[in-house]
């Protein structure tokens, strides 16, 4: 209720709230509030981005989801902690990243018994047989071409590929992958530049493949229909 | 311009953070090298990429987020209701296990303090109880006292008396006067065997002084009488050998 719009109590209720338009920040105002469905928003809006970011981390996709939860949760726990200071992004990429170190941590600490993940830059070769890309006229299908992604992607080291992820896919700014980071802007600079040389080297036996535009073109249409539908 | 310069400023060219200046020494580093013109492309294939291939979440992933977020509320709610409640200390077992052993090893420690250590009283029985203790020993300082056991009184002079009438001097020694000292029939005041000495020795030491001053107003006396003595003999003397002339 809007007593300044001179609007009567019954029409502000009644009047729909357009979740989808409110910017992240209004939406965690209204979390701070208590309104579950701002929280609801949220949850629509970041879920595949973190799952994404976390999962090329940590390479594993239930502990990838176990922390994806975990960031959402302490996202809603502690939603009257953010301010308007940062962007909302950059705080939930903070919690985010924090979360992954800190299990990365505890992981080193403990090592796997049986890892079914090859371990990052063991070498440069990409794929294991059948190799696709040893016959650039081989189709490469959506599936197959997200795991040559995952795996190039693993073989980055972790110092360059979070503020790499960051950047690429989350599409923060230099000043936002510093805060979340703690890195300084020359650094933030210096190591996503590192990464993308480093991916380039290890998909560029793929990025001669013939057919790999017409299935990247596909790709991208899927992913516009989807969000459609959403 | 190096190879590697002109990544570096491509990487920048690709997030829109190349100043304008650079950007046109850039295009003209690529209108030269095939290789950083190639090395554009792939950095923009591969951010496609990335974008492309993200991976896909569970379908029941929301389900099982708002099941997991009720219970963390849950007990989020049970803490804040009953922060007394063991489980919900919410201290680390380790620091829980260590305030116990401290409290534990801290009882233990004054257990034998208590049973184990020698207490004052004992140690003053030891003391009392050993032979070769030079010193007074007073076993039971509290009880009434009596002059039999107080050491024996000094005698610090034996001090001449003249009486007056017989002209002959002897030697005598006093009785301690002082009301200090408790008496036989009075008790109880605590004194130490030291205290005791101390307190005979200035009885003594005060018989002493008084007799010193008897003695000596006797002697004035008796120098007195001696020179009156004298005056009488020598007028006497004189008034003879006046007469023998």
């Amino acid at each position: 209720m809007n007593a300044t719009n001179n609007q009567s109590p019954l029409e502000s209720v009644r009047k729909p709230v357009a979740w989808p338009e409110l910017r992240d920040e209004e939406l965690i105002a209204r979390v701070q509030e208590g309104q579950r469905r701002a929280f609801d928003e949220i949850v629509s809006r970041y879920k595949g981005r973190l799952y994404s970011f976390v999962l090329r981390l940590v390479k594993d996709p239930t502990e990838a989801e176990d922390l994806t939860q975990e960031t959402l949760i302490r996202v809603y726990i502690h939603a009257d902690k953010y301010r308007e200071i940062a962007r909302f992004s950059t705080w939930v990429f903070t919690i985010a990243t924090n979360l992954v170190r800190n299990r990365m941590r505890r992981r080193s600490r403990r090592p796997r018994l049986l890892s079914l993940n090859p371990a990052p830059d063991e070498d440069d070769v990409l794929l294991d047989p059948p190799d696709p890309t040893a016959d650039p006229s081989r189709k490469i299908e959506g599936e197959e071409l997200s795991e040559l992604i995952n795996l190039a992607t693993s073989k980055i080291p972790e110092k360059y590929r979070v503020p790499f992820l960051l950047r690429e896919v989350n599409q923060l700014s230099y000043e936002e992958i510093q805060q979340v980071t703690g890195l300084k802007l020359g650094t933030v600079r210096s190591r996503i530049n590192r990464a993308r040389n480093r991916f380039r080297q290890l998909i560029k036996p793929l990025l001669r493949n013939e057919t790999l535009l017409n299935e990247l073109e596909q790709l991208e249409e899927k992913m516009l229909e989807d969000k459609d539908e959403e | 311009m190096s190879c590697n310069k002109a990544r570096e400023w491509l990487s920048l060219e690709l997030d829109g953070q190349l100043p304008h200046d650079k950007t046109i020494s850039l295009e003209k580093h690529l209108e030269r090298c095939e290789e950083c013109r190639l090395y554009r492309v792939d950095l923009h294939l591969g951010q496609r990429l990335l974008l492309a291939t993200e991976p896909k979440l569970s379908d029941n992933f929301e389900w099982r987020l708002q099941l997991k977020l009720n219970q963390t509320l849950q007990e989020v709610a049970q803490q804040a209701a009953m922060p007394w409640d063991e489980t919900s200390w919410g201290l680390k077992p380790w620091l829980r296990n260590f305030v116990l052993s401290s409290a534990v090893g801290l009882a233990v420690v004054l257990v034998i303090a208590i049973f184990v250590l020698p207490t004052s009283d004992s140690q003053f029985e030891k003391l009392t109880m050993e032979p070769n203790v030079t010193g007074p020993v007073t076993t039971d300082p509290a009880t009434s006292l009596s002059i039999n056991r107080m050491p024996s009184r000094p005698t610090i002079f034996n001090l001449p008396v003249r009486t007056p009438s017989s002209g002959t001097i002897h030697m005598t020694s006093s009785q301690p006067r002082s009301p200090l000292i408790p008496t036989q029939t009075n008790t109880l005041t605590p004194w130490s065997s030291t205290d005791l000495e101390d307190l005979n020795t200035i009885i003594g030491l005060r018989e002493s002084n008084e007799q010193l001053r008897t003695l000596v107003n006797q002697l004035r006396v008796e120098n007195r009488l001696l020179k009156r003595q004298l005056d009488t003999t020598t007028s006497v003397t004189k008034d003879q050998g006046v007469e023998d002339e």
